[in-house]
């Protein structure tokens, strides 16, 4: 297992458009690292500067403390898994775990050990004369997970490894590659556009944007403490709140609702000139919850049934709070709903970061 | 944050590959693209010296006496003629059987219909046409002795100046509707049914449906189709060479094939002229598809 | 969907019919023909089956223009084959290169130079050729006909169409197994174009032995001609032998029409795969 460090890297094209602007990430041995961020910020073009597959423009990327930048994917020590899994139609389960082995002359002993174990891992045993097109997505994909493990790599490169899966077997894969992690302890870099897939897997999570990193620090972290607005709106289900406010003597105001903040807010409120109000779902609770008590009125619930997604009009702003299944309030009801302080952000409006 | 060095992207090497394509890169440059150059070369010299090391150049002599020659110039615009109406019947009916066979009246029988209007193009054209000919024949051409039978006019065959063009389009659709027939069908196959059915829905008749729903999705086949039928028409050499040898009266004296008997009298520098001329509408034709269709897919 | 009158069904089933009948009589007359001699055809042309079944005929044929006929069969043969081979394999090869790395000049030039070949009128690009041979030593020898025959667009078009549908990411992986680039092309991708690889060569094979011009234009002497070539001299011949030039020409036309039905939608849908809009 290895570390992985990548000092300032950065990609363009024709010396021209840059896609990826000087992004500093270290990678722990045995860590999971998920890139997450929406399409086109540049997650997947890292996860393959760091496979050998695209060209490294600037920066340096280190394996295990060693520069890689003009070393071949082949001497890399890496392993990758590919969205659309990438298996050798014409070849048996068996040979297509087997290739890359047997192109580095590894006895046919060893392969054999190390495909059943890996075949009996993923509870592909039973199949390994077929081919590929007979299988089912999901079968693929752990073919394709097979032909890594094998290899027994440095580092393992899953570059959206579920998304041509559908949601329920998504939810199965994730729950294996979690096991899968567990058991092999390996560094695995990981890339998705999917949040839950982010936030259940990974050690820490990288938030990349218009090919800048954003954020890297753990699930929790990314959660509790989002460094922009760009990472609280992308976490969370149903997403952070997020209204824009006017701070006046200590407090945010929502049109003529006024939210009282905690005083560190305030102190760091004075940093920006227009102001972004942040608050989960979840803090938001009933008159009978500790909280700052604000004036609100339904206006749309949605029944989830373990629990009730509640549209409040409070002042200017529309905020969505999880509420009880048993919430039985009707659209246009006034209520008093309580916003916990803890759980209060404040974000510059104009450059998104948190304050 | 220190500024990063920017390197311009490297493109990825070429290395092996090179191997790959020099046995392809040797064929074209040597049996392709020289031979092209040295005809379009032999073009300006006089055809006495073209084989000799060290030939005479006479400029654009040659193609000045082309296009003074009263043979050359009536080649031409039948060539041009015949293409265009080769070409519109071509089209026109391949689309036409296309959607006959594509149709669900036709049904089971799809797939003879599509092997028998098929087999004619894979055919050596060399034997098909030569069957032609003896099925034109005026004495005991079968064509003759059915319409007879029939109590039909018997037809002037390859033998009238009258009807051999239309003799040899025959021939020359026989040898190659299939082609375009089974390149309409595969494309038939490619319309979005969806639409047709919400046609269907809105009360269309087969006519409109075909109108507003399945000729605009065909278009671009279309016009692809009719550009390739264009170059290969004007191309036309061996049903003339079988059936009728440029007769009777130059009737059917295409441009290859007038080129090609001055290559057989030695008139190399006229030949090649000529050969160039040709080359010239077909690169014309081809440029002018590939910027009609980069305007279509909107780039 | 409603259902289609009746009337219309029997009309598209005639229309259809005609057609197929124009289509397929020459090749019923050209096979009853080649059983009847030439007095006979002039006697009653349309008669539906021929007088006798003996192959007599071969016997007059078997010399055309002073070479005996099994020589233009074993030179079709010949050609037809390696042609076909040699093309398959430098059109394959070829093909895969250019789609490999597409944005390379020279590669790209090379492109662009094919394509311009194949727009160039094909019966009179044997003027030059001769020259070309002449100038190579060429002339008369089976190897020039042969390399000339190898190139053709349907080929290419075929190879590179499916080269291009290769996911780029089955190369990747089998980069970062460890492969390298000729180790790619013979583990991961010629298994993968076996399909296409015999529909090319069929294709190839179907269309160089009806070449007769190039194989007319390159040779010095009969000894490298073709059937195609010795039907063309004996359609030419004063004294016209015409059964003899019938049955020459079912002897051309068997053995690809068997071809052909035997690999019928391999032939048709790959023919017309380069001109299909997707």
């Amino acid at each position: 297992m290895a570390s992985v460090e990548l000092r300032q890297v950065t990609k363009s094209y024709d010396g021209k458009t840059t896609v990826i602007h000087g992004i500093d990430l270290q990678i722990s041995h045995g860590e999971m690292a998920v890139f997450v961020g929406p399409s086109g910020c540049g997650k997947s073009t890292l996860l393959r500067m760091i496979a050998g597959l695209e060209d490294i423009s600037g920066g340096d990327v280190l394996i295990d403390g060693k520069r890689v930048n003009d070393v071949h994917p082949r001497n890399r020590d890496i392993a990758m898994v590919f969205q659309d899994y990438a298996l050798y139609p014409h070849k048996s389960l068996y040979d297509n775990m087997a290739f890359g082995l047997r192109l580095r002359k590894t006895p046919e002993a060893d392969i054999r050990s190390r495909v059943m174990d890996a075949a009996r891992l993923l509870r592909i045993d039973h199949m390994l004369e077929r081919k590929p097109s007979s299988l089912s997505g999901g079968q693929r994909q752990r073919v394709a997970i097979g032909r890594a493990i094998v290899r027994q790599p440095k580092v393992f490169l899953f570059d959206e490894p579920l998304s041509n899966l559908d949601a329920q077997l998504r939810a199965e894969m994730r729950t294996e590659i979690k096991k899968l992690h567990q058991r092999l302890g390996a560094t695995i870099i990981y890339v998705t556009h999917d949040q839950v897939e982010a936030m259940t897997l990974a050690d820490r999570i990288a938030v990349l944007s218009a090919g800048r990193k954003v954020q890297y620090a753990t699930p929790q972290q990314i959660y509790n403490t989002p460094a922009a607005v760009f990472v609280a709106a992308f976490t969370g289900s149903p997403p952070m709140n997020l209204v824009p406010c006017r701070i006046e003597g200590g407090q945010a105001l929502l049109g003529d609702a006024a939210v009282s903040l905690p005083l560190a807010l305030v102190q760091r409120a004075a940093a920006a000139t227009t102001h972004t109000f942040g608050i989960r779902p979840e803090a938001i609770g009933l008159g009978d919850q500790p909280g700052i008590a604000l004036p609100a009125r339904v206006v749309i619930t949605e029944p989830l049934g373990a629990e009730t997604l509640v549209t409040f009009q409070v002042g200017d702003a529309e905020l969505v709070a999880r509420c009880s299944a048993q919430f039985q309030h009707p659209p246009g009801s006034a209520l008093t709903v309580r916003l916990a302080p803890e759980a209060m952000h404040l974000f510059d409006r104009a450059s998104g970061q948190a304050l | 944050m220190a500024a990063a060095a920017l390197q311009p992207a490297r493109a990825p090497a070429v290395g092996v590959f090179w191997l790959f394509v020099l046995p392809f890169a040797a064929l074209t440059a040597v049996f392709g693209v020289w031979p092209i150059v040295l005809s379009i070369q032999t073009s300006f010299t006089a055809s006495a010296s073209a084989l000799k090391p060290s030939p005479t150049w006479v400029g654009f002599a040659n193609y000045l006496a082309i296009f003074a020659d009263p043979v050359f110039v009536a080649s031409l615009w039948r060539t041009l003629l015949y293409t265009l109406l080769a070409v519109t019947s071509t089209i026109v009916l391949a689309l036409l059987y296309a959607l006959l066979l594509n149709s669900a009246l036709v049904g089971r029988g799809r797939t003879f219909f599509k092997l028998a209007v098929f087999l004619p193009v894979v055919t050596p054209d060399i034997a098909g046409y030569v069957v032609w000919r003896w099925l034109f024949d005026q004495s005991f051409g079968a064509l003759n002795i059915a319409l007879a039978a029939l109590h039909l006019p018997t037809f002037g065959g390859l033998a009238s100046t009258s009807t051999v063009l239309q003799a040899v389009l025959v021939a020359e659709l026989w040898h190659h509707l299939g082609f375009y027939v089974v390149i309409f069908l595969a494309n038939l196959a490619l319309c979005d049914k969806g639409q047709t059915e919400a046609a269907d829905i809105d009360g269309a008749t087969a006519l409109q449906k075909f109108w507003h729903v399945v000729l605009p999705q065909l278009r671009p086949a279309l016009l692809v189709n009719s550009v390739y039928a264009l170059i290969q028409y004007l191309k036309t050499f061996t049903v003339v060479a079988v059936m009728t040898k440029g007769g009777p009266n130059d009737a059917t004296n295409f441009l290859s094939y007038y080129a090609y008997q001055l290559f057989d009298q030695g008139r190399y520098g006229e030949a090649t002229a000529m050969a160039s001329v040709l080359f010239a509408i077909v690169i014309v034709l081809a440029v002018g598809l590939m910027r009609v269709q980069a305007r279509g897919t909107g780039s | 969907m409603h259902q289609a009158a009746r009337w219309q069904k029997i009309l598209a089933w005639s229309v259809a019919g005609l057609v197929s009948f124009v289509c397929l009589y020459p090749y019923y007359w050209m096979l009853v023909s080649s059983f009847r001699t030439s007095k006979a055809i002039l006697a009653s042309p349309l008669r539906p089956w021929p007088e006798t079944l003996s192959l007599d005929v071969l016997r007059e044929i078997a010399m055309v223009g002073g070479t005996p006929l099994w020589r233009y069969a074993l030179n079709s043969l010949v050609i037809t084959g390696a042609s076909t081979v040699l093309g398959v394999v430098v059109t394959a090869l070829g093909a895969y290169a250019l789609v490999r790395r597409p944005h390379f000049w020279a590669f790209r030039l090379l492109r662009a130079g094919f394509m311009v070949t194949i727009m160039y009128p094909y019966m009179l690009l044997v003027i030059p050729v001769y020259i070309v041979m002449y100038k190579l030593g060429l002339l008369g020898s089976y190897s020039g006909i042969v390399l000339f025959l190898a190139l053709g667009p349907i080929q290419f078009f075929l190879l590179e169409q499916f080269f291009r549908t290769i996911p780029k990411s089955v190369i990747e992986a089998a980069v970062i197994d460890g492969a390298t680039e000729v180790q790619i092309l013979f583990s991961v991708v010629m298994p993968m174009a076996m399909p296409v690889v015999a529909t090319a060569s069929i294709i190839t094979f179907l269309l160089n032995w009806a070449q007769w011009l190039p194989v007319l234009v390159v040779s010095r002497s009969p000894d490298t001609y073709t059937l195609p070539v010795a039907l063309m001299n004996l359609n030419g011949e004063l004294g016209v032998n015409f059964q003899g030039i019938m049955a020459l020409s079912v002897l051309i036309t068997i053995p690809v029409t068997l071809f052909f039905l035997i690999a019928q939608r391999r032939v048709m849908s790959g023919m017309t795969a380069g001109a299909v809009k997707g």
